[in-house]
């Protein structure tokens, strides 16, 4: 395999895996040197590439099962199916053994309904659930976990070790989980966290971030108007709404943050999913370099130039024409800055 | 806008081949006659912006060849916006041609070159490039007289291309320019015999 691939592929797992464990320990999973963000942490997201990542890195899945055992009530399951449907994410089905686990806690209802609907998806056929570096299956030897083997996942039984906490408050990270713990699971907290990031904001960008429909989003904004706390102008056209004089982020964060990054995880963690699906494909791997760029070129213009710049528009992708031979290195180089930033 | 050549014709080929693999287990098999045909088959030493693409093949039946598959169109498309070659590269241009009829024993004179396991190209012969190029040059002169000329046909293969041009546009107009351009090339010796 050219090196040049062989490396990007070795630090965009290594990076990602860091990126992820460090999300989860902020969140409250144990296991790792929690770090403290400046950004927040978007749970569904978060939950949705860890089923992808997380098959590399079986201690990584098990704490994120571990965590939803001790904090589900604050996930969004309608946001979750939102972004199953309208994203890219590529392992969403690894979902169903995990709501048949919380299913079985009998915590809450909310997951008995999208295991159901994640089960007619399921493979007929069995497959090793977690994976070596390179993408073959880990040899699995004795008995396996029946939840998973229902959705054609294979792997030793799950063992909750129960060690995940709950969120800390006042952290950046975790304000999205903050103001959910505060105004419930539902729109409204999703509005107050697009307010307070953004100053103003849309129906249309709210309902976008929120995966909530325009109407909900719509319908509540009238009503926390109402309160007094939430203003726009009079003109209804490009309305932005915004939250009254004050300082908001104060309410929920421990410490003056500056500004806290706007990350959309979900756009980014799209991207970097399809880009490893490609990287990691082996006819993709072993194309010689001018046609392995041309394609690379290619996926990056028509899958994953417009998620990365939704995701964090600081990525600066490079021209082809521009970088030639170099494409690869370049390319690689704009991503892994990215990353490293976070 | 890059141009196809002796040099680059055989490497843009393979890259069209391992693009098509990335999206389909399909082997598509093409005839392609034109310019790049001459320079494949080292009949004329000149560039050309274009494949053309006269007929395809499929489960052994020579078939129209528009439109092009899906995955070829797309994997067509993909390699020009990032090789310079230009958005048409590799078209169906010629599909009247086989719409209209091929010459007698067009399929057996065929000159087979298997890209990969994606791809076939069957250029088709010299014998064949004549009657296409004296059939285009009566109707648009330019490089296809030039392109006649370097195949230096005989006699007899100028006078079967005529028939067969003939076959193509029946006009009392048509078979005047003809017997024009056949003077003017010094065959005008082949006119009494169509």
């Amino acid at each position: 395999m050219n090196a040049s691939l062989q490396n990007f592929k070795n630090s965009l797992q290594e990076q990602m895996l860091r990126i992820l464990w460090s999300g989860w320990s902020q969140l409250g999973v144990s296991g790792y040197a929690s770090e403290d963000w400046n950004t927040v942490i978007d749970v569904e997201a978060l939950i949705l590439t860890t089923c992808f990542w997380g098959r590399y890195d079986q201690r990584l899945f098990d704490e994120m099962i571990s965590w939803l055992f001790a904090n589900e009530r604050f996930v969004n399951i309608q946001r979750l199916q939102s972004m199953i449907k309208k994203e890219s994410f590529q392992e969403y089905r690894l979902m169903g053994p995990v709501c048949r686990k919380l299913a079985r806690k009998k915590l809450t209802p909310k997951w008995r309904g999208i295991e159901n609907k994640l089960q007619k998806l399921a493979s007929e056929s069995n497959t090793g659930l977690f994976l070596m570096p390179d993408s073959d299956p880990l040899p699995i030897i004795g008995k396996t976990d029946d939840d998973f083997a229902a959705f054609g996942f294979l792997r030793l039984p799950f063992i909750d070790r129960g060690l995940a906490s709950s969120f800390q408050a006042g952290r950046p990270a975790t304000l999205q989980l903050q103001l959910r713990a505060f105004f419930g699971v539902c729109s409204r907290a999703e509005i107050m966290l697009a307010l307070i990031m953004n100053n103003r904001a849309s129906i249309s960008q709210i309902a976008t971030t929120s995966f909530y429909s325009w109407k909900s989003i719509q319908d509540a904004l009238f009503e926390m108007a109402l309160s007094g706390l939430v203003t726009h102008p009079l003109a209804k056209k490009e309305r932005r709404y915004s939250l009254v004089e004050g300082n908001w982020a104060n309410l929920f964060l421990n410490r003056p943050p500056g500004p806290v990054e706007p990350i959309n995880w979900c756009k980014l963690f799209s991207a970097i999913e399809i880009l490893w699906k490609k990287l990691d494909d082996k006819k993709f791997s072993s194309l010689p370099s001018q046609t392995m760029r041309i394609e690379l070129a290619s996926v990056v213009e028509t899958r994953l130039h417009n998620l990365f710049l939704a995701a964090d528009s600081r990525i600066r992708i490079p021209d082809y024409a521009m970088a030639a031979e170099d494409y690869l290195e370049k390319f690689a180089a704009a991503v892994m800055i990215l990353l490293n930033r976070l | 806008m890059k141009k196809l050549n002796q040099e680059n014709l055989d490497s843009i080929l393979i890259q069209l081949n391992d693009l098509l693999g990335l999206e389909t287990a399909n082997c598509f098999e093409l005839i392609i006659c034109g310019g790049s045909a001459l320079i494949a088959l080292g009949l004329v030493n000149r560039t050309t912006k274009d494949i053309d693409v006269v007929a395809r093949i499929a489960h052994g039946e020579i078939i129209d060849p528009a439109p092009l598959p899906e995955e070829l169109v797309k994997t067509a498309t993909k390699l020009a916006r990032f090789s310079g070659l230009p958005a048409d590269w590799l078209n169906t241009g010629p599909a009247d041609l086989y719409r209209m009829g091929l010459p007698e024993g067009f399929a057996q004179r065929l000159v087979t070159r298997v890209i990969g396991a994606n791809l076939i190209f069957h250029y088709i012969s010299r014998f064949d490039q004549i009657h296409f190029k004296l059939y285009a040059a009566v109707d648009r002169g330019g490089y296809h007289i030039t392109d006649l000329l370097a195949l230096a046909p005989t006699d007899e293969e100028i006078r079967q291309a005529a028939k067969w041009a003939m076959t193509h546009d029946v006009s009392s107009g048509f078979r005047e320019m003809l017997e024009f351009l056949l003077k003017e090339l010094g065959y005008e010796r082949i006119i009494a015999k169509l």
